[in-house]
């Protein structure tokens, strides 16, 4: 609908017209009140530092008890059968003290739960994100591709230490402890039988391959093996990676001068679909390219249809109307659909057009629905990418 | 801490007080709301680095303060419409907040403007109040919600919109109750 700027316009006047309501209350009111909290506040926190050193004395005191008793009861294990009714005295008596430190634990965690809900930003809702912009100082992020079982596709899955970590070979020791191939269909990486040498700060990664079984269980091919890699490092920022090794797929990505250096497909001009192994699986934005794909439009129509690989579905309506506006780093997308509404398929799309977009150069996408909300997206104003795909946050 | 204080309060009180109270609506509430305000600023003035101007960066901690209290409010009506499973009814619920003195001497458009600004979300509330109720420029608002100066434009471009669809609504029915007024006479 085009715009009246008459109608605008009074708006706008009748905004700045709005009164001022102003604070009646005297400056030394405000002062004294904002004083009297501070000093709650601070007696607050002394009591908490009494409290803590007491506390931790406590469970020392008891702790070094338990140990007593402990190494008292193995002594006395072959003793008389009265020594026995004492340890089982005393036993009782620990089990006493367990269960009360057990219910001292509870409202502690009780306490801590409640804390924790109070600190969370938004209630807990049902629904599920693939997508993760909680900014941590200490936030070590690991990014991994995963082959579909038998169709030439990948899952890129961030994983997040937010304790910090920054090993990549704890990780790559075995990425299958992260995610579970057999509920999700996918193949393992191997990435365990590479020998990698990352230095991030420098910008470089060198990939030493020695190990021939290396892509032959998961029957993966050079360029495959390419895609994996660079979905692993494009996010780091790394262009190239240097590659040796008397592995094939060494000699297969060299150019014709034999220059081992590797190009990192960075994730251009895709169009993101959901992929569901099964029915109780979890679900994850896959990436899918082609050369029919020029631009944003055309990857929202892509988005309409279900791929031939029955777990790859679309993540548009097939009814919606779309219209896509430029303005810089941001794009507007109008879409007119009767199914949308604030719910999990909802959510999917517009997860799946924030990194459709992103692929394509954008840095915020200002959506136009017909519902100002869908899940924790507030579509009233325009969203910015998240950085972090198909997250799994460890604890 | 009291120099600090009153350097504050001379400058921005009434305009904090003006920015919290159109957003939640209620007296009580943006005096609570602006304590806490306080205590943050207090608390890390020694930390300010002048990144921002001292205006900017007073308006982001308000907003702050303002939008902790919308999500504890939130969180809170869920758990007590989950306890009775109101859920239907509950998304119906509407805030009832007495109208201040200085709103109730102004005209029906006048209130109608007042009462439609629920009808935009946080987010283009808080644009609306910064462009339009404290006169500060494009540059100026995408500062205190460290957002794009392009996200401030197009969230004021639909919080406008919003905000004459509800105008648009309101006079409607307000011919139609005269219609039928006048038909009944």
């Amino acid at each position: 609908m085009p715009r009246d700027p008459k109608k605008n316009k009074s708006v706008e006047d009748m905004l700045q017209k709005l009164p001022k309501i102003e604070d009646k209350r005297s400056k030394h009111h405000v002062y004294q009140r904002v004083q009297e909290e501070l000093h709650h506040q601070t007696t607050k926190r002394k009591k908490w530092k009494l409290w803590i050193p007491a506390a931790a004395t406590a469970c020392s005191i008891v702790l070094i008890f338990l140990i007593v008793r402990s190494i008292d009861f193995q002594t006395n294990d072959m003793a008389s059968d009265e020594t026995r009714s004492e340890n089982s005295n005393d036993a009782n008596h620990n089990m006493a003290i367990q269960e009360s430190e057990r219910q001292a634990d509870d409202t502690a965690e009780e306490e801590q739960a409640e804390f924790s809900t109070l600190d969370q930003d938004d209630e807990i809702r049902s629904e599920t994100y693939h997508l993760e912009d909680e900014g941590h100082p200490e936030l070590f992020e690991v990014y991994t591709a995963w082959k579909i079982n038998n169709a030439p596709y990948f899952i890129p899955i961030t994983i997040m230490d937010p304790s910090g970590g920054g090993e990549f070979d704890y990780f790559f020791q075995d990425l299958r402890r992260f995610i579970d191939i057999d509920e999700n269909g996918l193949q393992d990486p191997q990435i365990r039988l590479l020998d990698f040498d990352i230095r991030l700060a420098e910008s470089h990664v060198n990939i030493h391959m020695d190990n021939q079984n290396y892509g032959t269980d998961n029957q993966l091919t050079a360029p495959m093996y390419q895609k994996i890699i660079s979905l692993m490092f494009a996010p780091y920022g790394i262009e190239q990676i240097t590659l040796s090794g008397p592995h094939p797929f060494v000699e297969a990505l060299s150019d014709n001068n034999g220059n081992m250096e590797l190009d990192v497909q960075l994730m251009q001009n895709v169009a993101y679909k959901i992929y569901q192994y099964q029915v109780d699986s979890p679900t994850w934005l896959v990436p899918i390219s082609s050369e029919n794909l020029n631009s944003l439009e055309d990857a929202l129509t892509e988005m309409k249809t279900h791929e031939e690989v029955s777990t790859i579905q679309a993540t548009i309506p097939l009814d919606a109307d779309l219209n896509v506006e430029r303005e810089g780093e941001m794009v507007n997308i109008h879409i007119d659909s009767s199914s949308i509404q604030d719910n999990q398929q909802t959510i999917n799309m517009v997860e799946a057009i924030l990194m459709s977009a992103k692929s394509f150069g954008y840095e915020q996408v200002d959506f136009e629905i017909g519902i100002q909300q869908a899940g924790k997206y507030d579509l009233s104003t325009p969203v910015e990418i998240p950085k972090q795909m198909n997250p799994i946050i460890l604890h | 801490m009291k120099t600090t204080f009153d350097h504050l309060y001379d400058k921005y009180h009434q305009d904090l007080y003006h920015f919290i109270f159109y957003m939640v609506k209620n007296k009580e509430q943006t005096e609570d709301l602006l304590q806490d305000v306080y205590i943050r600023v207090l608390k890390s003035y020694e930390f300010f680095k002048g990144d921002s101007t001292e205006k900017t960066w007073l308006f982001s901690i308000a907003r702050h303060v303002t939008f902790d209290h919308f999500r504890k409010v939130k969180r809170k009506r869920n758990r007590f419409l989950e306890f009775f499973n109101w859920e239907d009814e509950g998304e119906k619920l509407k805030a009832n907040q007495p109208i201040p003195e200085e709103v109730a001497v102004l005209d029906d458009q006048m209130q109608q403007v007042y009462h439609c600004l629920d009808n935009c979300t946080p987010n283009q509330k808080q644009v609306v109040i910064l462009r339009y109720l404290q006169g500060f420029n494009i540059k100026e608002t995408a500062e205190v919600l460290n957002w794009t100066t392009s996200k401030v434009k197009t969230t004021q471009h639909r919080a406008i919109k919003e905000l004459q669809k509800c105008m648009d609504v309101s006079t409607r029915k307000e011919d139609g109750n005269d219609a039928e007024r006048s038909q009944k006479e």
